[in-house]
């Protein structure tokens, strides 16, 4: 599925996402200071901006309304993600960063979109293992998280 | 010759947690090429990308990297023996990108040590 974020374009494999939502505020839950998370039905899952995640941006509050996709971890568990828009779902030819780069992460591979622009494929294993869970204005961000 | 090609200024596509003198990626030829900001590598005053800056493709150690530069002004082939190493001054940072000196019309010439331009990430995972 092809989102943006923060003016970028992303890749985030389907077989990841279980569903996507439209956040509703009152769903929103504060776990500590500087977590937060959304109840999805019965439960509830981490929630996480993607765009703070990837340094792209800092923290800010998260809009009623937002788009969030919810993510399946193999070990069952889930997070919720929150992207700016969803632009279009299709299959593409994924690119090695590694040879010419190497590993960055939270990002599984690239792949070039049809406008010759590169969009980073997202690994939401990787990401979620190293989330910072900031997801809130003012929480305090650790330099390495706004870096880039 | 680590220098592959010359090609122009085109819109990269950022990559997180990379260190603040790699400008991203960008699309040549169908592969990925990532793209270091020299002056920012360089520690030099940096303005932002334009359309008239270039970006030098180059080979290093089997690994296609590009270097966004302000512009190439000339090609030169210096012979060996008219280069000098460059006297030790631990003060300046950007000294340590330095293989060598040479003149040339009376202006010093720096020559660069493009192994040590290498973001340190791919140093890591090389």
């Amino acid at each position: 599925m092809v989102v943006s974020v923060a003016g970028e374009t992303l890749v985030v494999p389907l077989s990841t996402i279980s569903e996507t939502l439209s956040l509703r505020c009152e769903d929103m839950r504060s776990l500590g200071p500087k977590t937060q998370v959304l109840q999805v039905r019965k439960t509830f899952v981490p929630l996480l901006d993607l765009a703070t995640e990837l340094g792209y941006r800092p923290p800010q509050e998260i809009e009623d309304g937002a788009i969030v996709l919810l993510i399946n971890q193999e070990d069952g568990s889930r997070a919720a993600l929150v992207v700016d828009d969803i632009a279009d779902q299709r299959q593409v030819v994924i690119k090695g960063l590694n040879d010419n780069y190497g590993h960055v992460r939270g990002v599984a591979a690239a792949t070039i979109l049809g406008d010759g622009q590169i969009a980073l494929i997202l690994d939401p294993v990787d990401l979620l293992e190293n989330a910072t869970g900031i997801s809130r204005p003012g929480a305090g961000v650790p330099p390495e998280a706004l870096a880039g | 010759m680590p220098v592959r090609e010359i090609r122009g200024w085109t819109r990269t596509t950022s990559l997180p947690h990379a260190p603040d003198y790699v400008r991203g990626v960008i699309n040549l030829r169908g592969s990925v090429l990532p793209v270091i900001d020299l002056s920012l590598r360089l520690g030099l005053q940096v303005e932002e990308p334009t359309e008239r800056n270039v970006i030098i493709v180059v080979d290093l150690d089997g690994r296609t990297l590009g270097l966004r530069v302000d512009a190439v002004s000339d090609i030169l082939s210096i012979p060996s023996a008219q280069m000098q190493v460059p006297p030790e001054l631990a003060a300046d940072r950007g000294a340590t990108f330095v293989r060598a000196l040479t003149i040339l019309d009376e202006r010093m010439i720096r020559v660069l040590d493009l192994s040590a331009v290498l973001p340190e990430s791919a140093d890591a995972a090389a």
